[in-house]
C-alpha cells in the first residue's frame, strides 16, 4: 500500500471502521512509514481525550427545571388542541379571500412559448428560479450573492458567460442582443462548502456525493472530479468536453488539479433538451437562453471553481 | 427500559416516563447544547427547550428512527438556529473557574483536575472556532460517540461526505490546539 492510500485510510483506522484484512494491510504498511504512525496517533490521542473530556454533567437543577416547566403544560398539552388549529383556519381563509378579489391578469410578462431543444424543466429542477424573467432575476440574485461570496472568499461556481438572450430555433444561430452581456451565475454547495448562514432561503444549489467525490476535495481536486464527469456525460450524447479556447480535452487535461476549470460542452442540437436533464440533476441549472449554439451543436459554457477560489 | 417504550408510555400520558428520558438523556443534550453553543446559561436554556419540544410534540414521534435520533436531530435544530441568532454576539461571559469545576463533575487528582479544566476550556474555545458543519460532526462523533450511521440518520449527510468532514474537524481541531491560538 503506498502513502497515499495509506493516508486515505488513517481516519477509518482510527475509527475502526475496517475490515480486518484492510486493518492488517494498513498496519504493514505502518512499519514502512513511521510518520504516517505518528499521526495517526496523534488523532488516536484526541479522539480519546474528547471522549473522556467532551462530556459534561448538567446542572443539577436542570431536571428539576425542565420537569417544572412541563408541569405548567395541561396533561393533553401532547395531544393536538384544537385550539391551535384556529391560527391555520384562519390563514386558509385569508388566503381564499386574497384569491377572490385578485383580479386575473392574463397578460404574461414573458414569452414563454417552448423553444425545440433547449427546454426548462421546472418539476425536474431542484432550484425553481423565478419565472418572469430568469436571467434578470438570477443577475440581480447573483449580483447580491456575489458581494457576499465576495466578502467570504468562498465560492464554488457554475457560471455561464457570453450568453444570447434568446433561442427562437435550435438550428438557427440567435440574434445578438441589444442589451448588455449577461452572466448568470449560480453557487453550488458542495459537501465541502462551509455552511454559511447568509445563504439560508437562497439560491444554492447541493450537488450531490455521486458528483463530488469527498476524498478529491482534501486534495483540492474538485474540478477533475466533475470534468471526468462531464466529459462521460459529453461523450454518452456524442458530444465533446472542450476547453474555453474550444479544444478538446485531452485525458491529462481532464485530471486537473488547479483550483479552477473552464470547459464547454458541445453537443449536437437535438441533445440540448436530454443534456440539459442530466445537467440539471448533477445540480447545473441551464435555461433556453444561456444555452449557445453554432453548426448545429449547443454549447453550455461552465466554470468551475474549488471553494476560495 | 428501552426510550421507545418509555416514548409509548408518553404518548399514552405517563408524565413518569417523560421524567425517566430526560434524566437518561438531559447529560448527553446538555453536553451537546454547550458544545455547540458554548455558554453555560444559554446550554442550560437550550436543553430546556429541546426536552420540551420532545414533551409537546411526542405525538408526532412515530418510531420510523430512533428516539435518540429524533431527540439530536431537535436538539441540533435549536442549535444551529440559537447559533445563527447569537453568532454575532461577542461573547463576553467567561467561564469562572467554578463553573468549570461543576460542569466537569469528575474526581480525580488536583493536578489531573488542573490539567482537565485547562484542556477542557481550550476544547471549547478552538471547538467555537470551527466551522458550523464541522463543529456538529465533530461533536456528534468523538464527544457524544455516535455512530456514523446514526449520524447519517441525524443530518441527513451521506457517509462520504460525514467522513470527509469529520476527517477535516480532527485536522482542524488539531491544528487549533497545537497553534495555542484558541484565547
Amino acid at each position: 500500500m503506498n502513502k497515499f492510500l495509506l493516508r486515505n485510510r488513517i481516519q477509518d483506522y482510527v475509527d475502526n471502521e475496517l475490515s480486518e484484512t484492510e486493518k492488517r494491510e494498513v498496519e504493514q504498511a505502518l512499519h514502512q512509514h513511521p510518520d504516517v504512525m505518528e499521526e495517526i496517533t496523534l488523532y488516536q490521542d484526541q479522539r480519546e481525550r474528547l471522549l473522556t473530556t467532551g462530556p459534561l454533567q448538567a446542572p443539577s437543577n436542570l431536571l428539576d427545571n425542565i420537569l417544572l416547566e412541563v408541569a405548567q403544560e395541561p396533561v393533553s398539552a401532547n395531544q393536538p388542541r384544537a385550539g391551535s388549529y384556529l391560527p391555520h383556519i384562519l390563514l386558509v381563509v385569508a388566503g381564499f379571500s386574497l384569491w377572490f378579489l385578485i383580479p386575473d391578469n392574463p397578460t404574461p410578462i414573458v414569452d414563454t412559448t417552448p423553444v425545440k431543444g433547449a427546454q426548462t424543466f421546472p418539476t425536474a429542477n431542484p432550484i425553481q428560479l423565478p419565472s418572469a424573467s430568469p436571467i434578470e432575476e438570477a443577475n440581480k440574485h447573483l449580483a447580491s450573492l456575489e458581494k457576499k461570496v465576495d466578502t467570504q472568499g468562498i465560492t464554488e461556481t457554475i457560471e455561464t458567460k457570453d450568453l444570447p438572450t434568446e433561442i427562437s430555433n435550435p438550428t438557427v444561430r440567435p440574434k445578438k442582443s441589444t442589451k448588455k452581456k449577461q452572466t448568470p451565475t449560480f453557487v453550488i454547495q458542495t459537501p465541502d462548502t462551509p455552511y454559511i448562514p447568509q445563504w439560508e432561503g437562497e439560491q444554492v444549489i447541493t450537488v450531490g456525493e455521486s458528483t463530488f467525490d469527498p476524498e478529491a476535495f482534501q486534495f483540492r481536486s474538485a474540478p477533475a472530479n466533475l470534468l471526468f464527469t462531464l466529459d462521460n456525460l459529453a461523450k454518452e450524447y456524442q458530444g465533446t468536453l472542450r476547453t474555453s479556447k474550444e479544444q478538446i480535452f485531452s485525458p491529462v487535461e481532464l485530471t486537473n488539479f488547479f483550483p479552477r476549470a473552464k470547459c464547454e460542452i458541445w453537443v449536437p442540437t437535438e441533445h440540448v433538451e436530454a443534456i440539459n436533464t442530466q445537467l440539471t440533476a448533477l445540480g447545473g441549472q441551464f435555461f433556453d437562453d444561456t444555452i449557445r449554439q453554432t453548426s448545429g451543436f449547443a454549447i453550455f459554457k461552465i466554470d468551475v471553481r474549488y471553494q476560495y477560489y | 427500559m428501552l426510550d421507545e417504550q418509555l416514548v409509548q408510555q408518553l404518548q399514552q400520558g405517563h408524565r413518569e416516563a417523560f421524567t425517566t428520558l430526560v434524566s437518561k438523556w438531559q447529560h448527553k443534550i446538555y453536553t451537546f447544547c454547550y458544545r455547540q453553543l458554548g455558554e453555560q446559561a444559554l446550554s442550560e436554556e437550550a436543553t430546556q427547550d429541546v426536552f420540551l419540544k420532545v414533551f409537546t410534540s411526542i405525538q408526532s414521534f412515530r418510531g420510523d428512527a430512533q428516539f435518540s435520533t429524533w431527540l439530536y436531530r431537535i436538539a441540533t435544530n435549536h442549535c444551529i438556529n440559537l447559533r445563527a441568532k447569537y453568532h454575532r454576539r461577542k461573547r463576553q461571559h467567561h467561564d469562572s473557574f467554578e463553573d468549570v469545576e461543576q460542569r466537569i463533575g469528575v474526581t480525580e487528582s488536583p493536578l489531573d483536575k488542573l490539567e482537565t479544566q485547562d484542556f477542557e476550556q481550550q476544547l471549547q474555545q478552538a471547538l467555537d472556532q470551527l466551522p458550523e458543519e464541522h463543529r456538529l460532526l465533530l461533536i456528534l462523533r468523538d464527544i457524544q460517540d455516535c455512530t456514523y450511521e446514526e449520524i447519517a440518520d441525524i443530518t441527513n449527510l451521506t457517509m462520504g461526505t460525514i467522513k470527509s468532514r469529520i476527517h477535516r474537524a480532527r485536522k482542524n481541531l488539531r491544528t487549533i490546539l497545537e497553534r495555542g491560538d484558541h484565547e
